[in-house]
């Protein structure tokens, strides 16, 4: 019986407890009550924050099962950065569950679970964990996506979601073996010893198994080639599990992919480096000028967050060239997360309040949305000026740490990047501008749509409120999302 | 606590003494954050107020007027004032801090009192013009946020918080260009000018953060002293850091060929060009070029020739096309073009002193111009000179004030343009650009040129508007009269040679922070060269005089010239007439329409070009790659037929396989590439 640190999995266990609670109180509450089980969900993902700032204030780090899991700074980093980010979803989820004939209770444990997997992702330090852990995030998704059961759509968004994701994760195993096969490890710890101690960081065969992996990690983060499923799904799904894939899912993916890139193959950067960078600029250009095509708001965002997706790849690209740049790139990596989490959930909390007034996501329709709502107005104009990087809103530090971690290696190919990378900006720009000019700088309807909502406002506006200030407060004190990204970048040996 | 100021002084090996400054520098931050504050203020409660809020923007300003006098007084003399601030924010990771604070030396206590003096008469004179617009309480909160972000660049004490000051600027120019928003035409000029702006800007954040990863600082400070040394770590990518940091000056600047947002922004109200053309937004990338000046006359001496070449054909070719414009302030809009050419060239040549002089006067006769042109709007309700003429009449403090204006821009002695385009001059002359030195004397010519010919044409004359015009009330003329006084005197400060007892010279000022390595100022006038340049500009206004003036409109009557000095000139040499009028057509037709043509057609037709060429792009990427040709039509239609067997058709219609064998095709080029190629 191996000796278990209940302190370390306490998150963990609370999420669970939360979970099984919420099962199980689901079974006794009458139709009309249903809403209890939204606030026993946001209970339990509030209570599961306590033990992971206890274990972060007391600074010590645990390792448990061999060192299959272990919960260090950079694991609480981020298993912080997915309950706020769960929170932030529960709450902009309540009234949109609530206002239709929805399954409410399952639409929680789904969520739940999916914020568990995630969890527990976080510290996976093998690749049996780190499988089981996403896999968890990415399953109970499946489901959710196709949540709005009468609408084709919805099926269509869970069905091509399914398919694709399935094939990936085939692909992604695939790799997963053959990296076993040449290494005879499954920890991370395991594979990066035996890399170097037998000397094959060129073999080919390693860098196929590389490839292979990315590609899973590729579908999680919705980068291109392998983003196509993404705006159809995102457009059909329920918006708040939009919001939930565009940021936890993609999340995971990219904490799976930082965990396996830095901690197993440090190494073979001759492999997944040109890799990385192709798919970066790939999918900047390609979701970015896609985008200005974009008439309807949830599309938009959809191809918003493969660019996102994109710039977020940059830093791995930097840290492989340059020579002691990978704890710089992975800092930049997880600041860029940490900041777009927030952001990105801001930005749908506004387009699901404005869309369930407005009746309608076509971007026309919201014209002049700052004279007869500016409060809502605002708030798009901040989230979408922030996802284009204007200062001093918090997405410009983002995009800095982005440039500064290519830039660091003064070399050709991290110039170009940044080139690439700045002329995405720019293209990115105008999208997100013309949206925040049709709110304010075109004329309202002759007919004002009339604020019907009839459910709680409460959680959604806190959801805005919170992203808003975070946004504000780290666009001006950006030392704050330093301090995380410092501390994961810790992480590399 | 900042960077210690003796590292600086000691960099240049020179013995300047100064003092801190006292409280007016410790307290300096007060001018940046007072404008911001004061945005949020009348964006909150400014509805509720008297004025509208324009109260709250007219306070700070005069605060800030009277704070930054003050700290120019001090300035002046043998000790300048020399304090730094800075806050640290943040640490961004690689050693490199985040920094927020102020800094006060000549070069910023100069854009202080300059943002301060011109932001006052305009916000004064815009309360008038205003009055009956819309929203006025939001203009008021966008000119403070303009004002502020262009003091929060000006005194920023690094390159990032320069950004952030620039975007800002970007920003509040957006707002306010696109005021009257309900005309398509007024929010396409918005956009073109953030998107010009927000091209340059990718020049200058790479730029900056190349400096910052190579230099471990952001400080203006670390830079200038890297220079000096010839630091080693800076010397490779200086001069590729140079031009990135250049390209975002040519777009604020509005230097050839990113200066095709300029003219068109003056689709804002008169008051936003007045301030945007005068003290903020186009001197901030002249600001930043006298900033990083070490950083070229040092290290990156060969970006220089290219800023020269830039620099050039602005000045000349801009005023060229201030010639053929109708539109009053689109005639001042290619001036202010033209004269940022000036700047651009003189400071890329290494007359520091002189760009930042030119950049003090100009500030002030060009604020004025505007604001006359607007009062003339105001009065007579087209922007249009074919709608003006005889305004004299009408309108005594507007077209007195105006000449004044017309006259210290055309560079006529004893006014402040001719110090400062003298100074230009005498330092492109001293440098040894002497080619550039006799475009500039032309440009001289040029611009005299156009400024008769607007002042004619608005003032002289019979009137051929509609209605009768009126003079505009005193809350708008006397801001005028405040800036005729610095229009006038403003070149005292640093006539060659002259020292005045308390004021000391300009040069001074600036050279508090030592900057000007190998700066150039004429101990002496050359009279040769002063005399050229007024000739120039004599000649430009009297050809423009000739062409355009009352006697024009019905030449045989040569008895009604109304200006008696120039009478008998052209009675005794007639023929100098036709030859001056050969002159005009040549320069008018020709030069000035191919001129034209090229920067409607060739550059605008670019920057279209590229923009439509960016949406053909996404309609192919979007149409072709990523959705396989299947059009939103199609799309559309196939959720029109609803119902299960849709869905399964385009299931079957193998969408879904595309999109697996994609993600396939997608891992083959990877490895092949990766595993074979690279």
């Amino acid at each position: 019986m191996p000796r278990i640190d209940w302190l370390a999995i306490a998150p963990e266990v609370v999420v669970a407890t939360a979970l099984l609670v919420v099962l199980a109180v689901d079974l006794f509450l009458p139709r009309e009550r249903k809403y209890y089980v939204a606030a026993l969900a946001v209970v339990g993902t509030t209570l599961a924050m306590v033990p992971v700032i206890l274990m972060a204030v007391s600074g010590d780090s645990y390792s448990m099962f061999d060192g299959s899991y272990v919960v260090d700074d950079f694991a609480l980093v981020l298993k912080g950065v997915f309950l706020v980010a769960g929170y932030l979803v529960l709450l902009i989820s309540v009234s949109y569950i609530e206002s239709d004939r929805y399954y409410q209770g399952e639409y929680y444990l789904l969520l739940l679970s999916s914020l568990l997997g995630s969890m527990v992702l976080t510290s996976a330090r093998d690749l049996v964990v780190l499988f089981v852990a996403l896999e968890l995030t990415t399953g109970p998704l499946f489901l959710l996506a196709g949540w709005r059961k009468g609408d084709l759509r919805s099926n269509e968004a869970s069905l091509k979601f399914f398919i694709i994701g399935v094939l990936s994760t085939g692909l992604m195993l695939y790799g997963m073996s053959l990296l076993f096969g040449l290494t005879g490890e499954l920890s991370f710890e395991g594979i990066r010893e035996a890399i170097s101690s037998a000397g094959i960081a060129s073999e080919p065969v390693l860098g196929l198994a590389v490839l292979l992996i990315l590609v899973g990690f590729g579908f999680k983060v919705s980068a291109v080639p392998f983003h196509f499923w993404a705006p159809d799904t995102y457009q059909g799904s329920p918006p708040p599990v939009t919001a939930y894939l565009s940021v936890s899912s993609k999340l995971a993916g990219f904490v799976a992919m930082l965990a396996v890139i830095y901690l197993a193959l440090p190494a073979v950067t001759d492999f997944w480096g040109p890799a990385l960078w192709m798919m970066a600029a790939v999918s900047m250009t390609v979701a970015n000028l896609s985008a200005l095509r974009q008439s309807h708001l949830i599309r938009l965002l959809a191809y918003s967050s493969v660019a996102q997706a994109g710039f977020m790849l940059v830093p791995f690209a930097g840290g492989a060239i340059a020579p002691d740049g990978l704890s710089e790139g992975l800092g930049a990596t997880v600041i860029y997360l940490v900041i777009y989490a927030v952001m990105n959930l801001g930005a749908f909390a506004v387009v699901i309040a404005g869309g369930r007034r407005i009746g309608s996501y076509e971007i026309a329709d919201w014209r002049g949305l700052g004279s007869y709502s500016p409060r809502q107005g605002v708030m798009l104009a901040v989230f979408f000026l922030s996802l284009a990087g204007l200062p001093p809103l918090a997405g410009w530090f983002a995009k800095f740490v982005m440039f500064r971690a290519v830039l660091i290696s003064t070399g050709p190919a991290g110039v170009w990047l940044a080139v690439i990378a700045a002329v995405n900006a720019v293209v990115a720009f105008y999208y997100y501008a013309r949206v925040v000019k049709s709110a304010w700088f075109d004329p309202a309807p002759d007919e004002i749509p009339e604020d019907t909502e009839t459910g709680p406002t409460g959680p959604l506006s806190l959801a805005m409120g919170l992203a808003l200030v975070v946004v504000l407060v780290v666009g001006v004190f950006p030392g704050l999302a330093t301090f995380f990204g410092d501390a994961a970048a810790a992480l590399v040996p | 606590m900042g960077v210690s100021t003796d590292l600086y002084l000691a960099a240049e090996g020179a013995a300047v003494a100064a003092t801190t400054g006292g409280i007016f520098s410790e307290w300096a931050g007060l001018m940046l954050i007072g404008p911001m504050l004061a945005f949020v203020v009348i964006v909150m409660f400014g509805k509720r107020m008297r004025y509208q809020g324009a109260e709250v923007a007219i306070g700070v300003m005069a605060f800030n007027f009277v704070w930054s006098s003050v700290l120019l007084v001090l300035n002046m003399g043998e000790k300048g004032v020399l304090y730094e601030r800075s806050l640290e924010i943040a640490s961004v990771g690689g050693g490199l801090v985040f920094e927020l604070g102020w800094i006060v030396d000549g070069l910023s206590i100069m854009m202080y009192w300059v943002v301060a003096a011109v932001g006052l008469a305009v916000f004064v004179y815009a309360h008038g013009y205003m009055k009956e617009e819309v929203r006025v309480t939001f203009f008021f909160a966008a000119l403070s946020l303009f004002a502020g972000s262009m003091l929060v660049l000006v005194g920023s004490p690094n390159l990032v918080q320069l950004i952030i000051g620039w975007e800002g600027v970007g920003l509040a120019s957006y707002l306010l260009i696109g005021h009257n928003w309900e005309l398509k035409e007024n929010s396409s000029a918005a956009m073109k000018a953030f998107y010009t702006n927000k091209v340059a800007d990718v020049g200058l954040v790479i730029g900056v953060i190349i400096i910052g990863i190579v230099l471990g600082s952001f400080h203006f400070w670390d830079l200038a002293a890297a220079a000096a040394e010839h630091s080693a770590a800076l010397g490779p990518v200086a001069v590729t850091a140079g031009l990135l940091l250049f390209f975002g000056a040519m777009g604020k600047s509005a230097q050839f060929p990113l200066h095709i947002w300029l003219p068109d922004a003056m689709a804002g109200p008169t008051p936003v060009s007045a301030l945007m053309h005068a003290a903020t937004m186009v001197t901030a990338g002249i600001y930043l070029m006298a900033r990083t000046f070490p950083l070229y006359q040092e290290l990156a001496t060969a970006a220089r020739p290219w800023m020269i070449a830039a620099g050039t054909i602005t000045l000349f070719g801009m005023g060229l096309l201030a010639l053929v414009s109708d539109d009053i302030k689109r005639v001042l809009a290619y001036s202010t073009v033209s004269q940022l050419g000036y700047m651009m060239t003189a400071v890329a040549a290494g007359g520091y002193t002189a760009g930042l002089f030119h950049l003090f006067t100009h500030a002030f006769f060009k604020a004025l111009l505007f604001l006359g042109a607007g009062s003339v709007i105001h009065a007579v309700h087209s922007n249009n000179m074919s709608d003006m003429g005889g305004l004299r009449r009408h309108m005594p403090d507007t077209y007195r004030t105006f000449v004044i204006g017309a006259l210290a821009l055309a560079g006529v002695f004893p006014l402040s343009g001719f110090w400062s385009k003298d100074e230009i001059l005498a330092t492109l002359g001293y440098e040894g650009y002497t080619l550039v030195m006799w475009i500039a004397v032309a440009g001289a010519f040029v611009t005299a040129f156009y400024m008769a010919r607007a002042v004619a044409l608005t003032f002289f004359g019979e009137y051929r508007g509609h209605g009768e015009p009126h003079e505009s009330p005193p809350i708008m003329t006397r801001p005028l009269w405040a800036l005729a006084v610095p229009a006038v005197l403003a070149g005292v400060v640093n006539i060659p040679g002259l020292k005045l007892p308390w004021i000391g010279s300009f040069t001074s000022w600036l050279s508090v922070r030592s900057v000007p390595m190998g700066d150039h100022h004429a101990e002496a006038i050359d009279l040769g060269l002063a005399a050229a340049g007024l000739a120039a500009a004599v000649a430009g206004l009297w050809m423009g005089w000739v062409a355009f003036g009352p006697s024009a409109a019905d030449r045989p009557d040569r008895d009604r010239v109304e200006i008696p000095a120039l009478y008998p000139l052209l009675r005794q040499k007639y023929y100098l007439d036709h030859a001056a009028l050969g002159l005009v057509w040549v320069i008018r037709e020709p030069a000035a329409r191919a001129v034209n043509w090229v920067n409607d057609y060739v550059i605008d037709g670019v920057v279209n070009g590229v923009g439509a060429l960016c949406q053909k792009l996404a309609g192919l990427v979007y149409g072709g790659v990523d959705q396989l040709g299947i059009d939103g039509a199609v799309h559309g239609l196939s959720w029109g037929t609803s119902g299960m067997g849709g869905l399964i058709r385009r299931i079957q219609s193998g969408r879904v396989q595309q999109y697996a064998g994609l993600l396939v095709a997608g891992l083959l080029l990877l490895v092949v590439v990766v595993l074979f190629v690279l």
